[in-house]
This record gives C-alpha cells, structure tokens and sequence, in this order.
C-alpha cells in the first residue's frame, strides 16, 4: 500500500509539472498582459516602467525558472490586476465552486440511480419510457438557456429565488438544478443499461435461483456490480463540473474560481491562470486517485493487483 | 408581460408564493445591513488600492471609500471636493486651497502632506495607472495646513481636470503598514467605510458619521458584480437590486414597461472611431500582398466617411443609446464644438470621391475589431461593411479577442479598424492620438497611424501653455478641426453612452464620466 501510495504521489508531481509548464509556455505565447492591463493613455516610458514592475522584462526562461522556484516556495505570484497573492483569489473561491458541484452531484445521484434501477427492473415499462424520454430531453437542453429559462420563472415572474449571488442556500437552488440536469439524466441511462446488462449475468441468476428476495437481488447482488462504470463517471463528472462550472457561474454571478479564471484568461494575468491551473490539476489528481481506490472497494480483482 | 405569465401568477397561490420574500416587509431600503441599497455592474473592482487600475468600474468602487482633489461636473468642469480654489501662479506652478476639517475614517485628520504625497504617489508608484494624469508634476510644498504648492516640469493647465482622477490616502498609514495591507482594508475620506469584500464580486458599504460632505440617503449600500445582461435585467425587475449599469439596448421597453424601474442614460466620454493606414504605400497588414494602401488618398478616407450611416447604427443597434459624433472630442471635453456636423451621409459623393482616387469599383480590405471590449463591437463591425459594400468596397471583417486584438493594434499590425479612446482631456489626447510621432519626447505613442501634422501640432503646442481659457479652447479647436475635418486623421463614429436601469425608489442621474457613486444618490 504505501509503494502504490509513493508511486501515486510521485506521478502526481510529474503531471503538476507537465500542466504548468505547459500552460505557463502557451499563456506566454498569446499575447502581452502590458497591452491589455495598461489604460490606453499609458505612455510608452509607464508601460516600460510597469512592465518592469511585473518582472515581464525579462526574458522567457528567466521568467520560467523564478516561476518554478516560486512554486517550489509555495509563491505563485501575485495578481496583475489585485495584486493579491494569485493562490489566494482563487482558493477563496473554491468553496462557492465545491458547494455548487457537490450539490449538482448529489443531486444527481440521488435523483438518476434510482431512477436507473426503477427504470431497469421492467425495461420498457411505462416508468422506462417516461424516463427515457425525459432523459432525452436533459441532455439536449444548454447550460445557460435552462439557467435564463429558471431565473425569468422563479426570479422575475414568481420572485420566490434571488436570481444571483451566493448569500445562502436558496441562492444554490436554481445553479444547482441547471448544472444537475444534464447529469440526472446522464446517471439515469446509465445505471439502466449497466443494472440490465448485470441482471443476465450468472452470480445474479445463482442469487436467484437460491430463492433471494427480487429486492435484495437487485440491491445487494447486481447493483454492486453495476456501480463499478458509475464510480468511474461520477469521478469524471466532478471534475469536468469543477473546472467546468464557469457558464454556471456567470450566468448566476456565483463566486467560484471558474468565473474568476475566466476573467484572468481574458485580461492574461498569468499568475491567476497558472495558480488555477494547479488547482485543478491536483482536483483531478485526487479525484483519480481516490477513483483507484473506490475501485480496489468495490472490486476484489482490482485490490489484489494494486 | 405575455397573458399566459399574468395567468401563472394569478394561478399562483401555493407553496412557491408563500416562500416569496417581500422587501417591503424589512426596514426600509438602505436602512440596515440586512437590507443594503444594492446596485449591480457587469465587472467588478479588481482592487481597493486607489491607483492601482484606471478603469471605470473599479474607480466607481473605490471612490465611494475615496475623495478624489477634484471631480467632474456633468459638464465636464472640476469642481471641488477636497481642494476647494485653484489658482494658477506660474506656468509651473499651482496653488491649491484645501478643505478644512476633513478626517480619514480611521480618525486622522487629513493634512496638505497627504494631499501632497497622494499626487507623487500617483505620479511616481510604477504599478500606478494615474501616472499620465500626472506625470509633470515635480514636487509640491506644504504653505500651511490648508494650501499646497504643485511644482511642474511642463505647464500643465488642464491640471484641475487631472486632479478629478487622484484619489486622497492616508499617507502616513500606507507608510506604516504597506500598499497590500491598505488596500485589503482601504481608509480614505469618502461618505462610505469599507466593511468588507471579495475581489470582483461585491463591497459592503457603510455610511461614515465623520464624513465632511452632506449625509448620505442611504446607509448601507453594497456594489456587487452581475455580469451576465439578463441576470442583471431580472434582478432589477425582481427587485432584488435598485440600480443596473449597461442594460442591454434591446431590454430598454422591458425596463419601461415594468413599472418598477426606468433607465437613465447620458452620452460618455469614450468615441468610438475608424483608424485608416495613413504611412505605408503597399503591404499592409489586411489588404492583399503588395496592393496600394488606398487610405493614403484623403479623397479615399473622405469617401468611407461619408458611406457610413451613423444614424442607422445608432437607431438599429443601440435603440438610441448612443450619441453620433460630430467631432473626434466628445461634449464633455473643452474643445468640444457645438457648432459642428458630420460630413453629410451621401453614398452619391462617396462613389464620386473614390472614382476621383481611382477607385470606381471600389477596393477591398479587412477590418479589424473586437469582439469583447466595447458595447456591441463586433456587431457595428459587421455593420459596417454592410455599409461600404454600397460603394464598392468590400470589406473582410475580423472581430477577434481584446487580449489578441491589442497587442496587434499596438504593434501597428492592422490597416483598417475599429476601436474606442476614452478621454481625458483634449490635449494628451492630441499629443498621444494625433501629434507627429516622436518617440524621444513621447510624443504620438499610440499614433498607430503615423497621422503628421505639423501646422496643428504647433497649434496644440501653444494651447499646451496657455492658463487663458478662451484663447487655449480657441488653439485646441482649430487643431482638431484640421484632423478632423481636413484631414480626416480617424472617422469618428459615436459617443457610447452610459447607461443604467434605476428602481422607482431611487434618484439617479448617470454621469458622462461612467461613474456610479452610491454618496450621490437620493431616495425619492
């Protein structure tokens, strides 16, 4: 365990510093943060002066090398634009974005697998084409137009949800159904086809034959099994949700890390960017390695190859 | 509102309604923390340290906090706040009379060395963005506690203007516990204390009782960001907010018709021009390889001038939310000439005036733009060709990013494009806009176009050091008129205004400077 903990870790630290030096090479190449930061009266001496002031003068490695040495010191730098520490801005962003996911996430699970499991016990039942279609319809539906759709009813034309902000738990309400949508029906379809394609499958038939109760058959015998691809696109979809809630968040004007890391691509604050960056990167890191180990749980096969 | 909302509302008389909060049933708007007067921009402040970002959102924030020396007028003349008098007693120097009696919110009283030293640090922080408000001043000197001495290395007469844009810090403060830690919890001597905040999202705000000005309407105010144009509409109309910058133009009926809140809009400071190639003969970026640059004709400029249909943008894309512009220099600026129009939208002499440069079939070209730095730019944009495809010139439009389209811009890298300059004043405008450039005195640095004139440029030069009023304005508007109207150094387009959506209890008045300052609001 602690070999697979240590070579875990190890991996860990390589892809952080594949990703930042990667994107530290492609934000550099985009353009120049002087031209979008500097007001445009700024003469060419206060660009100079400000540029140097950002330590951008130097040349490309240079800037690099003190970079890498930074986060080695646990320095990222601080913001173009707030001269905030970068880590900062992002990190006290991070649980509006955590809540939002967990709640879309959770949502979702408790919603789409029993809606899976009730769809799968009597495929093509009346409960099995409501659902399918009803799924149909959650994965065709935009982001940001089931969001407007939401705010103008519950905002404008009944006022019974603030339609922005992050004040409290009602504020969560509409961001947190738009982003679990998609998902309910994306857990939905897929717990039916995986519980279906287990309930052929001979230890749930054995089950069966010994006189098992249906309940505890589906539940106990075939469900576990049918968990397996679940765990792995749960892992996936929090991540993609994580980094990916930025459509979310602008349209709700939530404070999470996405908004704001939009915003630094825009304007090129490379040092927001690449402390974002890094906190994704390590999110899915995690998220992976606590994946493997749900896996080595659930699965026999998988924890004795660990 | 379509019948079938009316109907869901009248069918509405379940749970959903009972969990409706009704403001009206809390204290009265402004009135305590839990029900602060909110007004909601599209971005929000990146920062509370008052020199650090010249750019109108964030100022808006922070000059609730801070006094500025001076501000502007609606027509666009310093007034005073914390300097009350301004006197010019040398061409390098000017006296200021300062207010009396003013206290930072941690106590301190203000002194003319905070006065004094908020200037230089403006002038000489190098993050500082207000560096070219200020940029020749040398150094001031402390007469008694309520006048102060500017030194100057340039005359300066436009200096009261500039003073609009320098914010009064406690300076021994800022000494003692460093720019980071003051501007995390920003002191000033403005109608509102800062209480707290989240970088881009909100400020909370609360009335200060040592203020020196008239006591503010409401108490407790927070700014906070929305970025996304209908959000911002439906929280307006819900009435979760009182005041919405940049309502979009096509929502201004939906505001009207509500019944709980108006828009209020006023033509800004920023013009929104087209820059032709005015110095390379052939190759330049946008036009096919080794073509002639047409723009280097006037008659070819005068001609693209004169296809444009201002009117039709702004009554098609703006809802008349925009002001055509007659001149380069919008209404706010002193050189602003009532008197003139705009070459008359005539496609008839447009055609005439290109056959005459030799282009009967017109030409074609690629105009540059951005798609997401000014209010519906790449839609103008496209516009735009629409327009000039009328007289033959075929245009390639090309609305890239701002982060892209800047860099390019700088490096001189297009021949034809749009884009926007917010002014400060006629003068820095022409020295850095219009004059011939030249880089050792500064001069003419985002002159991307290599426009030269030498007969305005001493015009300017003359109106530089003139303290008379009336015979500087008279310099600076004869220089502007042979830009604008002889040569025709940029089409100048519109005036965007500022605009926002105000709820019924509040009285507010956009400003043309864009700021939104909550001191200056009323109840009604």
């Amino acid at each position: 365990m602690l070999r697979f903990l240590l070579t875990r870790a190890w991996q860990a630290l390589f892809t952080l510093w594949v990703v930042v030096s990667l994107v530290f090479l492609l934000i550099h190449a985009t353009g120049d943060p002087i031209a979008v930061l500097a007001p445009e009266q700024m003469s060419a001496h206060s660009r100079a002066v400000l540029r140097a002031a950002l330590g951008l003068d130097r040349p490309l490695a240079v800037q690099y090398v003190r970079y890498l040495a930074g986060v080695l010191h646990g320095n990222l730098g601080v913001s173009y634009y707030s001269g905030q520490p970068a880590m900062r801005l992002i990190l006290e962003r991070v649980p509006v974005t955590l809540e939002l996911v967990g709640l879309s996430i959770g949502v979702a699970v408790l919603l789409g697998v029993p809606f899976g499991i009730w769809a799968a016990v009597r495929p093509d039942g009346v409960a099995d084409r409501v659902l399918r279609s009803l799924s149909v319809l959650g994965s065709s539906v935009p982001t940001f137009f089931l969001g407007i759709l939401l705010i103008y009813f519950f905002s404008v034309a009944f006022n019974v949800l603030p339609a922005s902000g992050a004040g409290s738990l009602r504020h969560y309400i509409m961001p947190a159904f738009t982003l679990a949508f998609f998902r309910i029906a994306l857990f939905t379809r897929l717990v039916r086809s995986t519980l279906l394609e287990t309930l052929n499958q001979n230890h749930v038939r054995t089950a069966r034959a010994k006189g098992v109760s249906e309940p505890v058959v589906i539940l106990k015998h075939a469900l576990r099994t049918a968990l397996l691809p679940l765990v792995t696109v749960f892992g996936l979809q929090f991540g993609q949700l994580f980094a990916g809630a930025v459509i979310t968040e602008t349209i709700f004007a939530l404070p999470g890390m996405n908004r704001m890391a939009l915003q630094a691509l825009y304007r090129l604050d490379y040092p927001v960017i690449l402390a974002y960056v890094l906190v994704v990167a390590a999110m899915f890191v995690t998220i992976n390695f606590l994946v493997d180990l749900a896996y080595g749980l659930l699965d026999p096969r998988v924890r004795h190859h660990g | 509102m379509p019948s079938w909302t009316t109907r869901l509302l009248a069918a509405c008389g379940t749970a959903a309604c009972l969990l409706a909060q009704s403001p009206a049933a809390q204290a009265a708007l402004g009135d305590s923390a839990q029900h602060p007067l909110v007004v909601a921009f599209k971005g929000g402040a990146t920062t509370l340290d008052p020199i650090m970002r010249s750019e109108t959102t964030t100022e808006s924030w922070q000059r609730n906090i801070f006094d500025t020396v001076t501000i502007l007028s609606p027509q666009g003349k310093p007034v005073p706040r914390i300097a009350v008098a301004w006197k010019n007693l040398a061409p390098l120097s000017w006296q200021l009379t300062l207010r009396a009696g003013v206290t930072f919110q941690n106590g301190m009283p203000m002194t003319a060395e905070d006065v004094g030293r908020s200037i230089m640090d403006a002038a000489n922080n190098p993050k500082s963005q207000m560096r070219e408000f200020v940029n020749d001043v040398t150094g001031y000197k402390v007469v008694n506690p309520t006048t102060l001495e500017v030194a100057f290395s340039r005359p300066d007469p436009l200096f009261p203007v500039h003073l609009s844009a320098i914010p009064v810090m406690p300076e021994a403060l800022i000494k003692k516990e460093g720019r980071a830690a003051f501007a995390a919890h920003p002191i000033g001597t403005g109608a509102y204390r800062f209480v707290s905040w989240l970088a881009e999202d909100h400020l909370d705000l609360r009335a200060w009782k040592g203020y020196w000005g008239h006591p503010v309407a409401f108490k407790f105010v927070r700014l906070e960001s929305i970025p996304n144009g209908a959000t911002r509409l439906a929280a307006l109309l819900s009435g979760q907010i009182e005041v919405a910058e940049k309502i979009n133009p096509e929502d201004f009926a939906r505001v009207k018709n509500s019944g709980r809140a108006r828009i209020t809009s006023v033509p800004g400071t920023r013009t929104m021009y087209l820059a032709m190639d005015d110095w390379r003969e052939t190759g330049s970026p946008g036009m096919a390889a080794g073509e002639k640059n047409p723009f280097l004709d006037p008659r070819v400029r005068k001609a693209v001038y004169e296809a444009i249909d201002v009117g039709l943008l702004r009554e098609k894309i703006f809802n008349d939310a925009a002001t055509v512009a007659t001149q380069f220099m919008p209404p706010l600026m002193e050189s602003f000439d009532r008197g003139l129009k705009r070459f008359p939208y005539s496609l008839a002499d447009a055609r005439k005036l290109l056959a005459a440069a030799g282009y009967p079939h017109g030409f074609t070209v690629r105009l540059d733009a951005t798609n997401d730095r000014y209010l519906e730019d790449s839609l103008v944009a496209q516009a735009l060709a629409g327009m000039l495809q009328q007289v033959g010139i075929i245009v390639q439009v090309n609305a890239i990013p701002k982060a892209v389209f800047f860099p390019q811009m700088n490096r001189g890298d297009f021949t034809f494009y749009l884009a926007g300059w917010g002014s400060v004043d006629p003068l820095s405008t022409w020295n850095s806009m219009f004059h011939c450039r030249d880089a050792k005195l500064g001069f003419g640095h985002v002159n991307r176009e290599h426009y030269c004139s030498q007969a305005a440029d001493a015009l300017i030069a003359k109106a530089s050091g003139s303290f008379d009023d009336a015979a500087r304005v008279k310099l600076e508007r004869a220089a502007y008129a042979l830009a604008d109207r002889t040569d025709i150094a940029y089409i100048p387009l519109y005036f965007q205004d500022e605009i926002a959506g105000v709820a019924n209890g509040v009285v507010w008045n956009e400003r043309p400077d864009g700021l939104i300052l909550a001191w200056q609001m009323q109840r009604k």
